[in-house]
């Protein structure tokens, strides 16, 4: 497949893949990418498709997404689940605003009170990720049921604290870096903290006893053990990694949005989850690449872009999306059972 | 897997019906607050004549492109398309901003790379960065509200009415404006009018507006003379709480807005006006700034005229069947409609500019 495919974990071995065909997530993309090529290309109108413009537009908005994603990704493997992450970027912008608001009324536009907001705002994604690590380990819950409490509560408090409305920054008060990581650019800050984010968790999984761990955990859970797994201290770590990449992704949807907005990012988890999954990754757990996930959000990200430009009703990006991962996960699936 | 691309392109082959066109001049792009309330489709309606009319009458070939959020109220994904487009070549921007603060920020990029932004429907909190703002004035719609509450009210002998403002939603600019209209209206009209409640908000839908409006309506049942309600939601709420409650034709609501419903209890005489917007031409005139904008014209004189107006109609159930009524929200009778286009002078240098 990739440089990043999953090494044999001690617990069991990863299934050896067909060499024969090309990885599915690449399939995808080629083909959604030849799709609207095609299609835009009889309608007139490619240029603009596949102008560096749009490259651009692509890009910024696919980073949400991308970072959420490699926190699901770790999730995933390990064999769980996160609803929760859509309320809990959400819940993240809105923290993230009050602590502005609050220390710019107090100290005037000086560096510490961004500093401190975002920091804040990266911690309550990692606590919130922290508490389903917990919920799911300590008292037992399954890792849909934990999170789906999670879902409810971030978003409640999200909605609580942002007494109902939007929260937008005091009159003239924006900080520099919102307006650089709200710019649709290749040189876009954001864009780079996702591609660093990514080798980083690329890293882990690869090179780490950790990542071996979180393979393993998700790949077998009783024999993970008895080989010595620590299982419950593994899976705190993923979901609070999961949770502070979430509470960075909504740094950056703070950003985007110019605002703290307790209904930002509805449906966010089922479409990361749905990229993830198109990027190979499996709800049984134990398998999934970095490259797939990223290659996952693109395709999604394409589809959108493409049912935008090509001016189709906007259903029809819902029924596109729905078809291929169902295409996608079923061809696995066949290839698997193939051998 | 061939297999799989073979059907998707099958699937999506009945849209690459219709080939591309010769090429536009002008490519303008409509960004309401949602897509499927009617009073977008009438502005999407006002902004395609405005492109005929311009094509009949000077030969200027304008292309609208109607792109908003799904869901209504979603702010994030009109500053995606605001950034989209922008980057892929949209000539000029009509938008409706879902908050008049967190738009700013895509507004000013739009600005700096050149592409012009009409504001309509709802207000902007920077005013820099667009070239005209076109509206309803909700101001002076509350006002109209109010005169002919006040009038209906006198009319049954009640010089001393005591009111119920139920409110819309906390930091909906357009709304508050109304509400602020018709406190000020009725201050200077009757400033003998009691004020029974003034601050109990209807939220979003029909619903939250009849779970807010049934304690509201007990409590002060045996009081309450005439009510106003700043929206079609809010408006047909209340009305269906005070038939539930037998009070309907005794208690007066006045509205603002109108969808089949609020029509029908108007001609019923369940509700005795509503304040109507001109959604049609709001996208006429909008787009003919715009590319009055992009042909060179200073639409704003200078930067000191940023807004106009669409005007308020007072619908009765005397005229809640007239043409001109009908003319508001009928694509049929919009059709036939003739919009009054206002005339710029060419921009001069340095001056009307975007900063």
């Amino acid at each position: 497949m990739t440089s990043l495919s999953p090494p044999d974990t001690t617990a069991s071995p990863a299934a050896p893949r067909p060499s024969s065909l090309p990885a599915g997530p690449w399939v995808g993309f080629a083909a959604v990418l030849a799709l609207f090529t095609l299609l835009i290309g009889i309608r007139g109108g490619l240029a603009t498709f596949l102008s560096v413009g749009n490259l651009e537009v692509l890009i910024h908005e696919g980073t949400i997404p991308a970072i959420v994603g490699l926190g699901m990704l770790l999730v995933l493997i390990s064999g769980g689940i996160d609803l929760s992450v859509g309320a809990v970027v959400a819940l993240v912008t809105v923290v993230t605003m009050r602590v502005y608001t609050t220390l710019y009324q107090q100290w005037g536009p000086v560096a510490q009170s961004s500093l401190i907001a975002v920091g804040v705002g990266v911690a309550v994604g990692g606590l919130c990720g922290l508490m389903n690590g917990l919920l799911v380990t300590r008292v037992s819950l399954p890792p849909f049921v934990a999170t789906l409490g999670m879902f409810g509560i971030a978003r409640g408090l999200a909605v609580w604290l942002a007494e109902r409305t939007t929260l937008a920054f005091p009159d003239g008060a924006t900080p520099g870096w919102v307006a650089a990581l709200a710019k649709t650019s290749f040189a876009n800050p954001g864009l780079w903290s996702l591609v660093l984010l990514a080798l980083l968790i690329a890293g882990l999984l690869h090179l780490t006893v950790l990542g071996r761990h979180i393979y393993a955990v998700g790949s077998n859970e009783a024999t993970a053990r008895l080989c010595g797994v620590n299982v419950p201290r593994t899976k705190v770590l993923v979901y609070t990694l999961s949770g502070l990449l979430t509470g960075w992704a909504g740094i950056v949807m703070f950003a985007h949005s110019n605002s703290g907005n307790p209904t930002l990012g509805e449906q966010l988890e089922l479409d990361v989850i749905t990229a993830v999954v198109i990027g190979g990754a499996s709800l049984g757990g134990g398998k999934g690449t970095v490259v797939g996930a990223v290659l996952g959000v693109a395709i999604l990200g394409l589809i959108k872009n493409g049912v935008s430009l090509f001016n189709v009703p906007v259903e029809m990006q819902y029924i596109l999306i729905g078809v291929l991962l169902l295409a996608n996960v079923a061809l696995n699936r066949w290839r698997r059972d193939r051998r | 897997m061939p297999r799989t691309v073979y059907y998707l392109l099958v699937a999506l082959c009945p849209f690459a019906g219709g080939c591309g066109g010769p090429s536009d001049e002008f490519t303008i792009v409509v960004v309401p607050k949602g897509m499927t309330h009617e009073h977008w489709q009438s502005v999407r309606r006002g902004a395609e004549r405005c492109a005929a009319d311009l094509a009949a009458e000077e030969g200027v070939r304008v292309r609208v492109i109607f792109d908003g959020p799904l869901r209504e109220r979603d702010a994030m994904e009109q500053i995606r398309i605001i950034d989209r487009r922008v980057a892929t070549g949209a000539s000029g921007v009509l938008l409706a901003p879902q908050h008049s603060k967190t738009m700013t920020a895509c507004v000013e990029r739009a600005a700096a790379a050149g592409v012009p932004v009409v504001i309509i429907d709802s207000g902007l909190a920077d005013p820099y960065h667009y070239v005209k703002y076109v509206a309803t004035d909700n101001y002076h719609g509350g006002r109209l509200a109010a005169e002919h509450l006040i009038r209906e009210l006198k009319k049954q002998g009640k010089e001393k009415p005591r009111l119920i403002l139920f409110r819309y939603a906390v930091g909906s600019e357009s709304t508050e404006q109304r509400e602020k209209g018709f406190e000020d209206g009725v201050k200077q009209l009757c400033p003998e009018a009691e004020w029974l409640s003034t601050d109990k908000y209807a939220g979003a839908t029909r619903d939250s507006a009849m779970r807010e409006a049934g304690p509201l309506v007990l409590q002060f049942k045996d009081q309450v003379d005439g009510i106003f309600a700043p929206n079609e939601s809010s408006a047909t709420g209340m009305v269906d709480v005070l038939r539930s409650q037998g009070l309907n034709k005794k208690v007066l609501v006045m509205g603002f807005d109108a969808s089949k419903p609020l029509l029908q209890a108007i001609q019923e005489g369940d509700i005795v006006g509503s304040i109507l917007q001109d959604p049609y031409r709001m996208g006429y005139l909008s787009t003919w700034c715009c590319v009055r904008y992009l042909l060179g014209e200073d639409v704003n004189e200078g930067r000191t005229q940023m807004e106009l107006s669409t005007g308020e109609v007072l619908v009765t159930r005397e005229n809640v069947t007239a043409d001109s009524t009908l003319g508001l929200f009928n694509p049929d009778y919009q059709g036939r409609r003739v919009i009054e286009k206002p005339r710029f002078p060419k921009r001069v240098a340095g001056r009307g500019g975007e900063r």
